[in-house]
């Protein structure tokens, strides 16, 4: 046995995401942390949710309250019975605190019921929980883009549940659409994954905001109809400052008794209370077989007695609660006002937001090119020669380049005011003018293109005048591999997954065409491409031996083609099978079918060969999350 | 219609499984002490806990401590400390508990085995340290091998989330329920008959529920089984500060160190202070393993179990006053051997046998002689007459897969002595009034 071997696959796999770049931004803050005095170049902590803004409340109450901290009552030792304290029920006198808590940031129009609340520690172990409790390993789970990096690690890493993303885009403010949600869920299905639920946070973490009446009606809707679970994370529930008013999915649900016990939701005291050390998280549900099972569960991270007593304490304070949910929501307003305008002025706008403790900031007139690696250029500036950690989009998993969280409310209003300082001479200094201006200008004549050009991938920057791109951007894990053709008024996303059996052979391969193309000539191209691209990611699969590829396209029974309109944004099935073939001729194909296409390689007099495709893939099945392969229209290199 | 079928089916096969053991007998004696507890002024004729491995023999210190030291359990005038410590959620623990941790263990050992505090991985209690480093060490369908008798709760713990089975290495009374290399190949070779595959085996030392600590040799014979089969050695040494007679407590860890940390990577320790300390409600448990990655990994699966940043500083605080922790081992070992000798004089005297024990909050007390047959079912039937006629709450063998019928684990540290004396008076009039009716039978 293998050392390697030694260790389970998820103690071995990457699922925990903590080699992303919200990750490395941390890292590099740990390094050279800012201080006004000691270190005022540092780097400033853009990137942590924290709400640092109202301890003051927290501290003053502990002041007049000492027996809650020393584990007293009335003065007299309560050590002894929260020592052995260790039912997985929970303290009631906790319990009945932190669901009053609940009702009043819900402005006391849903109530909840402390038998079916179960305490967690923290809000991490909650949905993991959750995800232990509502679906098997393989299954899915659908969650609206972007998101949370951290549910990468929570909801998959352990339970082995998929998540699938609900793509949502900037066009409609982020928000949920049947139409995202139906499309997610075809591609679960076409992905044999059973879908199992939704998972949503409201307020959302990154975008700051919170769902209205006609999306969550929406996804309640496609929730009941689908038959599946919805968790509903709400552990921002507290830090709505501006309107319009946040609406729990517990007022929302209370009308439909025929979902009631499918809508799970998930709070925190670590952003609300501003307490994340203490770990503590709750569940609830009206389903009294998942209260049941997640109790027990709950064994497995209970919540100190200590902690529990404190906080049903200082939560039983009326007068407290009520001052601190006013005072810190004045706060945030305050702080959350102060980024936006401070952005403003420096001609970068934001999301329109009213919760959170961060911004969702529009950054992408400042990327050289409207791609992730653009994103991540970007993004590296600012974390190095900017000096602010913020969480690039993509690590949110964005569909869109160059948007990016920015936290406020983990740091003093003269620390924001340093990162806005700093901010504002980046974009003076003009990096990133230019960038893809031009591009957003361009005529539509020119978006007419017939041929597409490989070029590999870092030997230059775009110049902006096009862009077409293949990109895999998901986990090494993932059995899928996109290109994204980008004109200036069309975003076609083709993606290719391959399939394999449990048995480890290739089976099939399934495309989508996110949208229609302009033209029939770009609807032609994209045909021509697909070929090469099963192969490829076939070939990556196999690299990664995550399957045994046989490596011959034996059969390619074409899709219906053009594709009608109504199933743009499916999966089409492609009948492939890769028996047989060997590794050099699949090459040769390849390269044979780029000779055919036209398709060169950034130097234009350089004719495709098997040698360079081969460079091709490996270059792209090698380490990394983002592995970009630019496609150049041709006139472009003229 | 389609509703209430949905319903059934809609939930994971965790959710809906009864891996998690709860409906066993261990778990439903204690709803029956919870339905009715005893109590000496209010109700003297309630079920007495003893199926309940708590220690409260040593609150006093603790109190005490607390008492003289008020900035450990609050955060003093700094306020700046409240702050730090309420936002302090990184998983690597606070570096003073950590620190504290470790020359904890190393006290419990007697200086005979050293702990580097960046090993040690904080997780809300053993029972999730457990279940995080089967996550780690094997697949679903893979098998831990565990020595019978062992905690009930190793069957939720082990198996319940992360599918991994448990292949029991069978011991028994002829050599007082040592492990032996006949058992652990015999198991092994179960599990490969079952076409698992081996992953590691887990060992209590001191022992849940025997009261015994692993004799050196066993120990020895242990790790180089592990080393031959290269699979891994859990060693849960939760009650290695509950060693309170000879022969001498010997941690996996003062092995490795002999061995000049040879083959070490395979070899993981357990521990928390809900039983030294008596803390459980505090949920502090700790991964100490010598492998790299396992740290690494464990700690980053530590995120789902974190320990609270308030009781890490306080006990961080307690730990790290030496003249205190070394009173408290030495004290509660003390009175934790005074309360086992009392128990099984008592028990004695009711013509009762235990097997010999030196650590532990139990006993484990041989009834086969009571038996009406020699079988689970003649067990489980005697436990329910001791249950709801003698009304003490005790733990039959065989909720710890025990291969014998008639062993049962008593608890003597979750009560008070004259509870103890109560509980021990009823045992003799039950086995008295047993003779007598056995007598007139014959």
């Amino acid at each position: 046995m293998t050392r390697e071997e030694l260790l389970s696959r998820k103690a071995s796999r990457n699922c925990h995401g903590q080699d992303s770049s919200y990750f490395l931004g941390w890292q590099e803050y740990e390094k050279n942390p800012y201080h006004p005095t000691t270190n005022p170049a540092g780097i400033i902590q853009m990137g942590l949710a924290e709400n640092q803004l109202s301890f003051d409340l927290v501290e003053s109450w502990l002041e007049g309250h000492p027996d809650a901290g020393e584990l007293k009552r009335d003065g007299v030792s309560v050590f002894r019975e929260l020592a052995l304290f260790q039912d997985y029920h929970g303290l009631p006198a906790f319990k009945n605190a932190l669901a009053q808590l609940m009702e009043e940031i819900r402005g006391n129009e849903v109530r909840f019921d402390p038998a079916k609340l179960v305490l967690t520690a923290g809000a991490t172990s909650a949905n993991e929980i959750l995800m232990f409790c509502l679906a098997e390993p393989g299954e899915a789970f659908l969650v609206p883009t972007p998101y949370y990096p951290g549910f990468d690690r929570d909801l998959k890493w352990r339970t082995g549940v998929e998540i699938v993303p609900i793509r949502c885009s900037s066009s409609n403010g982020f928000k949920i659409t049947k139409m995202a949600l139906n499309a997610a869920y075809r591609r679960a299905q076409k992905h044999d994954l059973r879908v199992k639920g939704v998972l949503v946070t409201n307020p959302s973490n990154p975008l700051g905001t919170t769902m209205s009446y006609d999306e969550i009606d929406t996804l309640l809707d496609f929730v009941a109809s689908k038959d599946i679970h919805l968790i509903s994370d709400e552990i921002y529930s507290g830090t709505n400052f501006g309107s319009p008013p946040f609406i729990s999915m517990a007022q929302a649900v209370s009308g439909r008794a025929n979902i009631l016990a499918r809508v799970h939701i998930v709070v925190s005291l670590s952003k609300d209370l501003g307490l994340p050390g203490f770990r503590v998280g709750a569940i609830h549900s009206n389903n009294e077989s998942v209260v049941s099972a997640a109790t027990k569960m709950s064994s497995f991270g209970l919540i100190s007695s200590q902690t529990q007593y404190l906080l049903s304490q200082l939560l039983s304070d009326k007068a407290f609660t009520a001052n601190y949910i006013r005072e810190n929501t004045k706060r945030l307003k305050r702080r959350h006002s102060l980024l936006v305008k401070g952005l403003e002025s420096i001609g970068i706008s934001c999301l329109k937001s009213n919760s959170g403790l961060f911004c969702w900031v529009d950054m992408r007139h400042l990327l050289n090119s409207s791609t992730f690696e653009g994103e991540m250029e970007t993004w590296k500036k600012i974390v190095y020669d900017v000096g602010l950690n913020i969480s690039p989009g993509s690590s949110c998993h964005c569909d869109e380049p160059g948007w990016f969280r920015m936290c406020f409310a983990n740091m003093s209003e003269e620390t924001l005011h340093v990162a806005m300082k700093r901010l504002k001479e980046f974009v003076a200094e003009g990096n990133g003018n230019g960038g893809n201006s031009c591009g957003r200008s361009r005529s539509k004549s020119e978006t007419k293109m017939t041929k597409w050009v490989l070029q590999s991938s870092n030997a230059d920057a775009t110049n902006g005048k096009s862009e077409r791109f293949i990109i895999n951007r998901s986990c090494p894990d993932a059995l899928s591999l996109s290109i994204i053709l980008k004109s200036y008024n069309t975003l076609v996303v083709v993606t290719v997954a391959v399939y394999a059996t449990p048995s480890v052979y290739l089976t099939s391969t399934i495309c989508t065409i996110s949208e229609p193309t302009s033209s029939p000539s770009e609807s032609e191209e994209i045909k021509d491409i697909i070929p090469q691209m099963i192969v490829a990611t076939a070939e990556s699969r196999e690299r990664r031996n995550q399957f045994r590829c046989d490596r011959k396209v034996e059969e390619y029974e074409h899709m219906r083609w053009p594709m009608p309109t109504s199933s743009y944004g499916e999966r089409f099935r492609l009948k492939v099978d890769l028996k047989e073939m060997q590794q050099q001729s699949a090459l040769e194909t390849v390269a044979a079918e780029m000779e055919t296409k036209q398709i060169y390689s950034r130097s234009a007099d350089r004719k495709v060969d098997s040698g360079s495709v081969g460079l091709m893939w490996k270059w792209m099945t090698g380490s990394g999350y983002h592995r970009i392969i630019r496609l150049k229209h041709q006139s472009t290199l003229a | 219609m389609n509703k209430v079928v949905g319903h059934r089916v809609e939930l994971s096969e965790i959710a809906t499984s009864n891996t998690h053991g709860e409906d066993s007998p261990y778990f439903a004696g204690w709803k029956a002490y919870d339905e009715d507890p005893y109590d000496p002024v209010n109700n003297p004729s309630g079920v007495i806990q003893m199926g309940l491995a708590e220690n409260q023999v040593s609150f006093d210190l603790l109190e005490d401590y607390l008492e003289q030291h008020p900035e450990a359990s609050n955060w003093g005038n700094g306020i700046s400390s409240f702050r730090e410590n309420a936002l302090f959620q990184d998983y690597h623990g606070l570096k003073t508990f950590r620190k504290a941790m470790a020359s904890f263990m190393e006290q419990i050992r007697g200086g005979k085995a050293k702990f580097d505090p960046d090993r040690i991985v904080l997780t809300a209690g053993a029972t999730a340290a457990n279940e995080l480093l089967t996550f780690i060490l094997a697949d679903p369908g893979d098998a831990l091998l565990i020595p019978t008798p062992y905690y009930p709760g190793f069957d939720r713990d082990l198996r319940w989330r992360t599918g991994v089975n448990i292949v029991p290495i069978r011991c028994d009374s002829s050599n007082g329920f040592q492990v032996t290399l006949k058992a652990l190949e015999a198991a092994y070779a179960k599990a490969e008959a079952a076409e698992m595959k081996v992953r590691g085996v887990l060992l209590t030392n001191p022992s849940n529920p025997l009261g015994t600590a692993v004799a050196r040799a066993v120990l020895e014979d242990i790790l180089d089984f592990a080393a031959r089969k290269d699979i891994h050695l859990i060693s849960d040494e939760i009650y290695s500060g509950s060693v309170f007679a000879s022969p001498e407590f010997v941690s996996v860890a003062e092995i490795v160190e002999a061995r000049g940390y040879r083959n070490c990577e395979r070899v993981h320790i357990v521990y928390s202070l809900s039983k030294d300390l008596g803390l459980p409600g505090f949920r502090v448990g700790t991964i100490y393993s010598y492998n790299n990655r396992v740290v690494t990994t464990a700690r980053r699966m530590s995120s789902f179990t974190l320990v609270s940043s308030q009781t890490q500083k306080t006990l961080a605080s307690m730990l790290s006053d030496e003249e205190f922790t070394k009173y408290y081992i030495r004290t509660n070992r003390e009175r934790l051997k005074r309360r086992y000798e009392y128990i099984i004089q008592g028990l004695e005297r009711a013509g009762i046998e235990c097997l010999q024990g030196n650590a532990g909050l139990f006993c484990w007390m041989n009834l086969g002689p009571l038996l009406e047959e020699q079988t689970r079912e003649g067990e489980l039937r005697l436990w329910k007459l001791i249950l709801h006629e003698v009304r003490l709450n005790i733990s039959p063998g065989s909720s710890c897969h025990c291969s014998e019928p008639g062993w049962f684990r008593v608890c003597f540290a979750n009560m008070s002595l004259h509870t103890l004396e109560v509980a021990l008076t009823r045992i003799y009039d039950f086995t008295q009034k047993s003779k007598t009716i056995k007598s007139l039978i014959n």
